[in-house]
This record gives structure tokens, C-alpha cells and sequence, in this order.
């Protein structure tokens, strides 16, 4: 029998980018603010966190407008969705298993 | 022992946590305006209204109005969706919004049903009106009461 344990991602485990993630899961998508705003980061540690989700290919950015103006807007991609269920998939057996 | 129940605690809070942000999308919105009901019941009404025109000999007007409702009311969503920051995924919505998205999709076939027989027993000139109102009812309800309601129930049970 595989531990859920093997199956956490490093990657998603982070406090932050698990927000992140379940945010961007439960959204066709979510620009630059309203992740800020409601993760309760600062622009400099979003950016971090969210680079870090893009370099595992977990979310893509896009950019509109210039300037002043311009808004990032993240998606999950297919493969930052299933890593996603299967992390939380993951947890929520390790709690089962803890109740045993 | 203590380290077990520790990392247990530890796995329900992010898992609390990740509902949370999950919810954020949903119970997180900018309220639409006023005149949002009368911009949906204008659109809906404008659909079948727009072949009525044409059918009188008015083919500008009747395509002017569609393409004037078509296009107010993308303008209005794209404005909205800018403002409020995230989309929602429907499919991932809390079983509370879930359930308020049922009540919208039960009304509107109702709703449907009523104004196609006010169609057929008063023509276009009972139609019409019927789909406006029914339509305004419907969108008012759904933003003031059933949403709204819907949604402070998540924050109540996340809370």
C-alpha cells in the first residue's frame, strides 16, 4: 500500500501556494489583486510564490494592459489541476489515517 | 504522540485553509449594481423582440436593438469580471452555491415555460412584457436574496 505521504508535492505543500492553488482551482482564473488580496501577501512573496507554481507548470501567466494599468491574470493548467487533487487527495487520507 | 496530533492539526488547518481560499472566488464578489436586472430583462427581452421588429418592416431597428442589447450586456460582463478580479468555475463551487445555482437554473425553465404560454395565448404583445418582467424578477431575487444568502452561509460554515 503506497503512504499518502508520497504522494504530497513539495511544490504545493508550502502554506501559501496551497491557498494559491485552491483559489486558482476553484476559478477559471484570478489576476495579480485579488490572489494578493486574499492570500495576504505582499507583491514582492506573490510573485515568488507564484513563480515557483509556473516553474513546476502548475499555472500560466498572462499580462494585459501597460503600465500602470496592466493586470497579470493566473490559470491553473491540466497538470496544476490534477497535482492539486492529488495533493489534497493526499491530505485528506493522511488525516484518516491519523484518526485510526 | 504529541508530534502525531500536532501534524494532524497541522493537516486539517491546511486543509481548512485550501477550502477557504477555494470559497474566496465565490463569497468574495463586487455587488452588481442596480440596474444590472434591468440590463438582463432588456437583454432577454430584446432576443425575441428583435424578430418582432424585423417582422413589421423594421429590419434596422430590430437588428439595432439586438446588437445593442448583445452588446451591453458583454460590455457590462467584461467590466464586471475586470472589477471582480476572478472568475468562478461553476463545477467547484461550495455545495451553498451549488445549491443557489439549482434554484437560478429551476426558475428560469419555469420561467420559460411561463412565457412561452403568455406567447402563445397573447402574441408578441403578451409575450414581450412577460418575458421583461419575468426576467427582472428572476435576476433581482437571484442577486439580492438567493446568491447573497447562499453565500454568507459559506462564510458562516468556514468561519
Amino acid at each position: 500500500m503506497t503512504s499518502p505521504l508520497t504522494s504530497l508535492d513539495p511544490v504545493i505543500h508550502a502554506p501559501k501556494r496551497l491557498a494559491a492553488m485552491a483559489m486558482l482551482d476553484a476559478a477559471e482564473s484570478a489576476d495579480f489583486t485579488f490572489l494578493r488580496e486574499h492570500l495576504g501577501l505582499s507583491d514582492s512573496d506573490l510573485s515568488k510564490q507564484m513563480s515557483a507554481l509556473a516553474q513546476a507548470g502548475y499555472v500560466t501567466a498572462a499580462k494585459s494592459g501597460r503600465g500602470r494599468g496592466s493586470t497579470t491574470t493566473f490559470t491553473l493548467t491540466k497538470e496544476g489541476r490534477a497535482a492539486y487533487q492529488r495533493h489534497r487527495e493526499a491530505l485528506t487520507a493522511l488525516l484518516g489515517a491519523g484518526g485510526d | 504522540m504529541s508530534g502525531k496530533l500536532s501534524d494532524m492539526e497541522t493537516t486539517e488547518s491546511a486543509l481548512r485553509a485550501a477550502e477557504r481560499a477555494a470559497a474566496a472566488p465565490f463569497i468574495d464578489y463586487p455587488a452588481t449594481p442596480w440596474w444590472y436586472p434591468l440590463l438582463v430583462a432588456g437583454f432577454m427581452t430584446a432576443m425575441p423582440g428583435g424578430p418582432v421588429l424585423i417582422r413589421h418592416g423594421h429590419t434596422f431597428l430590430g437588428f439595432g436593438v439586438q446588437a445593442l442589447a448583445v452588446g451591453a450586456l458583454f460590455a457590462f460582463l467584461a467590466v464586471y469580471r475586470k472589477k471582480w478580479g476572478a472568475w468562478p468555475r461553476m463545477a467547484a463551487a461550495p455545495p451553498e452555491i451549488k445549491e443557489a445555482y439549482r434554484w437560478y437554473a429551476l426558475t428560469f425553465a419555469a420561467g420559460i415555460f411561463c412565457c412561452i404560454g403568455a406567447w402563445v395565448a397573447g402574441g408578441w404583445q403578451l409575450g414581450l412584457p412577460v418575458i421583461f418582467v419575468a426576467t427582472f424578477v428572476l435576476v433581482w431575487v437571484y442577486e439580492r436574496t438567493v446568491y447573497p444568502r447562499a453565500a454568507r452561509r459559506v462564510r458562516e460554515r468556514l468561519a
